[in-house]
Formats: C-alpha cells, structure tokens, sequence
C-alpha cells in the first residue's frame, strides 16, 4: 500500500511537471494530437491498428479461445478501433471525391461570380438582357432589322 | 462513449506515453525505457486492456475517464523506470520486457523525473531544451519565466501575466515546445538505436 501510495504520489508530481512544461493533453484538438503524435514518429492511424492487433490477440487468448464472453468495455474499445473494412475504404474514398468534385464545382462556381462582378458592367449582369433593351442601334443593326421588316412585309410567294 | 470518442482516448494516452517517455529519455546518459523494450502504443495499449478486462476500478464521471487512464499509464511507466534490468540492459544486455523485475535499490528511484525544479536543472533534458528553443525566443522566454516561479508550478495564466501576453500565446507556446521536444527525443533515441 505505502509502495502504490508512494508511486501515485510520483505519478501526480510528473503530471503536474508535463501539465506546466507542455500544457494538457485533454486540452488538444484531434488535428493537434495527430500533430504531436506525427512529430514522435508516430502514424495516427497506423497506431489504432497496431493498438487494434494489441487488444485483438489478447481477446482471443484470454476469452474466445477458452470460450468466454469478451468483457463489454474491452468488446467496445475493439469495435471502436477496428481498421475499416474493404468496403468501408472504397466507401470513404468515393465519398472523399464526391466531396473534391463538390468543392471544385463551388470554387467554380464562386470565382466565374467574382470574374462577372469585377469585369462586366452591371446591365449585362442580368440574364434578360438582350438585343431589344439596347437603346442605339448600330448601322448593321437597323440594315438587320429593315431587311427582317421587309421580309415580313413582303406579299407570300405562295 | 462513442466510437469517436474510444479513438480520441487512445490517441490523448499515446501522447501522455510520448511525453512521459521523452522527458524519461532526455534524462541522464541512458535512453532509461528505450531497452525495456515498450513503445509509447504498448503502454496506451496495455491501459485499455486493463481497463477493458475490469483490472481497474472507475467510479467517475465519464468524462474523467481520460485523466484516470492518464495516471494509470503514467503509473505504469514509473513502474517500468524502477525495474532492475532496465539498468542492466543499459550496459548492453538484452532482456525482453515480460522477464523486468522490480530494482528495490534506492539509486534506481527517478525521483529526480518527478520534480519541476530539478528536471529543469538536469544537464541533459536542459540540453534537449536548449536545442528545442534554439531558434525561437518565444520558447525560450517561456522556459525562463518557467524557471522563474522558484516554489510553485505555475499555472499557464500566471506565466502569461508575467511575459504580458495572452493566455492563448502560451497555449501555443507549451504545444510547440511539446511537438518540438517529441520530434528531438524521439529523433535521437533511434539514431542511437541504430549505433
């Protein structure tokens, strides 16, 4: 007892010397714990199925094979750690480039608006803009629009 | 929990194994767990086994799982640091992690790991820090004003008034020098590995 007390004492101390030194690993986003795990070397999801494999061969040895129930808590880290499967992956991966494709069309589609809005002139930003709202007619418009006249004027052939 | 959250776990005590292991390398000539044969995921491993199969009792709020486990894994390393083949495995014996008994002698206490202030003064994790903050003055004032605080350990708000900066700033601060220490620790404990 004076050894586990004396041990927790020194646990505590440590704790509080890494709590100073580098702050709370609780306190760490997903992205910042992937960042420290990545500077020490470490894959984030290499270790999940390393720590998986870990948890994995100790269910087998200690329960399946003897034919015991798996502890639900240990049952439960397994599931959560599992590798995804094959078709998980081909899931993931078709859902990674619908989402590409989508943030391409979206960038696409935000720059030709800021290109429109920078470069054209504000009445022929709107879509019905067209032939009949311009207010003078060049020459080669009104011989366009005399020789349509005449041909509408003109008695049927027929 | 959920499945995220058992993921999230397992990541926060890999880090706590790296943090607990870096300043254990750092310290003294040895590379003290480096021969016991145990990687930071075999601690966070073993935590949740023994969590997993009941060896632990819990009766928190599941929020103060994380911190259990935490001291639970560091307690684990500690117990490491004091076994007796880890000492002889430094004079280049091999022993296999399973085969470590329990050193008795008091020369094999870290003691010296747990304390603030001496760590601080240990030539050789000070080394390791000096060559982390090297090329940032931001971190380096921040160890000093570490250093400053002779009886307490301060908390990160009395570090910030005392540098005149935002909490945030040494937020900041402590998760660089973390990922720096890492990177340096972990660097040199394989290329003497591989001596």
């Amino acid at each position: 007892m004076k050894k586990k007390n004396e041990e927790n004492r020194h646990a505590e101390s440590l704790e509080e010397s890494l709590k100073a030194l580098f702050g709370e690993e609780g306190d760490l986003t997903d992205a910042e714990l992937d960042e420290e795990l990545d500077a020490c070397g470490i894959d984030a999801v290499e270790l999940q199925a390393n720590v998986h494999k870990q948890l994995f061969d100790y269910s087998n040895h200690h329960y399946r094979t003897l034919d015991r129930d798996v502890p639900a808590n240990l049952e439960k880290t397994l599931r959560a750690l599992r590798p995804p499967s094959a078709s998980e992956k081909a899931k993931a991966i078709v859902r990674t480039a619908e989402n590409l494709v989508g943030s391409f069309l979206d960038t696409a589609k935000t720059k030709s608006s800021e290109l429109l809005s920078t470069t054209l002139p504000i009445q022929t930003r709107q879509p019905q803009f067209a032939f009949r709202n311009k207010k003078e007619l060049s020459a080669a418009d009104k011989d366009l629009l005399q020789s349509e006249q005449e041909d509408v004027d003109s008695p049927d052939e027929s | 929990m959920n499945e995220g959250e058992y993921r999230r776990l397992l990541k926060i005590l890999t880090v706590r194994a790296c943090r607990v292991l870096r300043v254990a390398t750092s310290k003294g000539d040895d590379w003290v767990l480096g021969e016991s044969g145990k990687s930071p995921d075999d601690f966070a491993a073993e935590t949740l086994i023994r969590w997993g199969t009941n060896q632990l009792q819990f009766s928190g709020q599941p929020e103060a799982l994380p911190g259990f486990l935490m001291t639970v894994l560091t307690n684990a390393i500690i117990s490491t640091l004091r076994k007796k083949a880890v000492k002889t495995a430094r004079s280049g014996k091999t022993t296999l992690a399973d085969e470590l008994t329990e050193d008795p002698s008091p020369q094999s206490k870290p003691e010296s790991l747990f304390d603030l202030r001496s760590l601080l003064r240990d030539g050789a994790f000070r080394e390791a820090l000096d060559q982390c903050t090297a090329d940032d003055e931001t971190l380096k004032e921040y160890v000093v004003a570490i250093e400053a605080f002779e009886d307490t350990i301060p908390a990160a708000r009395d570090i910030a008034e005392l540098l005149g900066v935002p909490v945030t700033d040494i937020y900041n601060r402590r998760k660089k020098l973390a990922r720096r220490l890492g990177k340096h620790g972990f660097t040199e404990s394989r290329r003497r590995s591989q001596v």
